[in-house]
């Protein structure tokens, strides 16, 4: 006689084994691709080893503790040299090495070439300009360049003694796939000291992992926007549509990649390592080069006006402008400038640097690149009434599509609302815009 | 069907590592991907643990018998990627993604299959682990106990337990599907 447990106990067997079972092909194709991953990561260390292992075989033998207080005298050195480097401590010794570097003669060109082999560069260096102390909008909205000074500084802020970062593992898979039509990832990467380009909380991300960078279904205009922008704002998004300032990238169909690659010491990686990883994962698993551009563009030129700021200088926490009718927010944190759409906020009130003014004005007001000309270096206790006004179908910045005007207008008008609301004038004018001009990329060697 | 090639690492530092890999990756892989039911987590989960596995951040003595070893990693770092992948699925609601054009019944097997996964999710490791050795990886109640260190009779029990779980999770679920139907 038939139990009625039968039933149930057979469509239990059935489910647990259909749990797991993995379809062999795709099986058998992903370890494949982690074996060569693993293998690619593994061989240099172990070549490493080798080479150690026969230094030490054929060099006469020494007693033990020799070599016990070498590594240890050595090591002791190595932990002070990087802690008074990045305490300052060096930086603070050799004031004249730093004095004369503003004074290096400008070059005449303004491209930059990127070389590969100094990959956590091209990031930072290009922006100089060809040592031009004009400010340069980054493709990444950041507003106002580094001056030469201030680039060279930030250099050194950001040195990693040589050491060329690499991901620990990374898997770069074309994305091809008629039946998903999700929206996927964007490119984010999560640092001990944040996430670099955040991802707005409405658009509900799983968040990344501490150590990792990640993005699915991400186009590679905007990995490469990303990687080589020092901007936090989201790679894709920009004052002129989602594709600004990279040029040159073949018309790859799909052109759609994931991404996901791990560092190796997640616990401490920052935002700033992570971005040079992804530089160096581009250049060598793409075999990306490239070069930057300057071109003058038309936008705007922010200056103070003649009846001077109406704002005062604080010490209160940084924020940046939120998106929708909620208060700022703390920098860094995923809420912001990010993308466009209906959410212009109606007030601005917070703390905030020109640089994230400047930004937003790009963004999400004119969209256009914005010169910063105030010479304002400060935060800012700064607060703004600004309403926007619907202005037909197509309004917006997907709308402004030949960059000729802003599509959106606005209640008062941008330039009347800062001028009397923050004794800032904006004008029209030409804006040095920086291009990253892609000489080669082909598509990524296997994981 | 093609067949993919499996590359093989080269035999260069620790030829015990290449080993292992090819004699045991496609347990992890299997395990993870019972877990997880995503072949990109099983991916995941695979190089993590083999990553660690290369860079010797395991005990030595591990590498005479990795397996068990090896499979508790499995189970434990692939929970503990559905964990948090359900906390990003809570906030998503996607919870359950099915494909449109799937015949119903099968949808309804997805449905069950997906329900199964969080409730092993939701298993202490011990207890999962158990589970899969048994349904993933067809091992006899005497292969996992010799496995994990236990009596035959403790696995019998535990799997017995989780049976009676699981079956209790299917009924209502039947049944939902009956009063709906």
């Amino acid at each position: 006689m038939k139990r009625p447990d039968d039933d149930i106990n057979k469509t239990l067997d059935r489910l647990l084994r259909k749990v797991g079972d993995a379809d062999t092909y795709q099986m058998e194709q992903r370890v494949a691709s982690v074996a060569q991953s693993l293998r690619a990561q593994i061989e240099p260390v172990r070549d490493v080893l080798r080479t150690y292992a026969h230094d030490v075989n054929t060099t006469a033998p020494k007693p033990r503790w020799r070599f016990a207080f070498a590594a240890v005298l050595i090591a002791t050195v190595a932990i002070g040299v990087y802690a008074a480097q990045r305490s300052g401590l060096i930086s603070a010794v050799l004031p004249i090495q730093r004095a004369v570097a503003p004074q290096a003669p400008a070059a005449q060109t303004q491209t930059v070439l990127v070389n590969p082999s100094r990959a956590s560069e091209p990031a930072t260096t290009a922006a100089r300009a060809g040592g031009s102390r004009a400010p340069v909008v980054t493709p990444g909205g950041r507003g106002p360049v580094r001056t030469t000074a201030e680039e060279i500084a930030f250099l050194q802020s950001t040195d990693t003694g040589g050491r060329r970062l690499q991901f620990a593992a990374a898997s770069v898979r074309q994305f091809y796939d008629p039946d998903d039509h999700s929206a996927g990832v964007p490119l984010n990467c999560r640092g001990v000291d944040g996430v670099l380009f955040p991802v707005p909380d409405y658009q509900n991300m799983p968040p990344t992992p501490q150590g990792r960078c990640v993005t699915t279904r991400e186009n590679i205009v905007y990995v490469i926007k990303g990687a080589f922008s020092s901007s936090p704002l989201r790679a894709g998004w920009d004052w002129a549509g989602e594709k600004c300032c990279v040029i040159g990238v073949p018309d790859w169909r799909p052109p759609y990649f994931n991404i996901q690659a791990t560092a190796d010491d997640p616990s401490r990686v920052t935002k700033a390592e992570l971005q040079q990883m992804l530089q160096n994962l581009l250049i060598d698993r793409f075999k990306l080069k490239f070069h930057r551009e300057i071109r003058e563009e038309d936008g705007y030129v922010l200056t103070v006006a003649k009846s001077g700021v109406k704002f005062k200088e604080t010490s209160g926490p940084e924020m940046q402008p939120q998106r929708g009718m909620g208060p700022a927010v703390p920098i860094g944190e995923a809420r912001g400038l990010t993308q466009l759409g209906a959410f212009v906020p109606s007030v601005w009130k917070g703390n905030f640097r020109m640089e994230e003014i400047v930004k937003t004005l790009q963004s999400m007001f004119l969209f256009k690149p914005v010169g910063d000309k105030t010479g304002l270096k400060g935060l800012y206790d700064i607060t703004l009434n600004i309403q926007r006004r619907s202005s037909g179908a197509g309004a917006g910045p997907r709308g402004a599509r030949d960059n000729s005007a802003p599509a959106w207008e606005f209640d008062p008008p941008v330039p009347q609302a800062l001028e009397q609301q923050l004794g800032l004038h904006l004008e029209r004018g030409k804006v040095p815009v920086e291009y990253i001009v892609v000489d080669h990329i082909e598509p990524p060697s296997e994981n | 069907m093609s067949i993919v090639r499996m590359p093989e690492i080269k035999a260069t530092g620790s030829p015990e590592f290449e080993e292992i890999f090819n004699q045991y990756s496609r347990f992890v892989y299997r395990t993870a991907y019972a877990v997880t039911g995503r072949h990109e987590d099983a991916e995941d989960v695979l190089q993590t643990i083999f990553l660690r596995l290369a860079r010797h951040e395991i005990a030595s003595d591990v590498l005479k018998n990795p397996k068990p070893y090896l499979y508790r990693s499995a189970v434990n770092v692939s929970l503990n990627v559905i964990r948090s992948r359900s906390r990003a699925a809570n906030l998503r609601n996607d919870a359950l993604h099915v494909k449109p054009e799937t015949e119903p019944d099968s949808i309804f097997d997805e449905e069950l299959c997906h329900r199964l996964r969080e409730a092993i999710g939701q298993l202490k490791p011990e207890a999962a682990e158990i589970l899969l050795l048994r349904y993933a990886h067809n091992h006899s109640d005497a292969e996992i106990a010799r496995m994990l260190g236990v009596s035959r009779g403790a696995i019998a029990l535990k799997l017995f337990r989780l049976r009676a779980r699981l079956k209790k999770l299917l009924r209502t679920a039947m049944e939902a599907r009956h009063e709906t139907s």
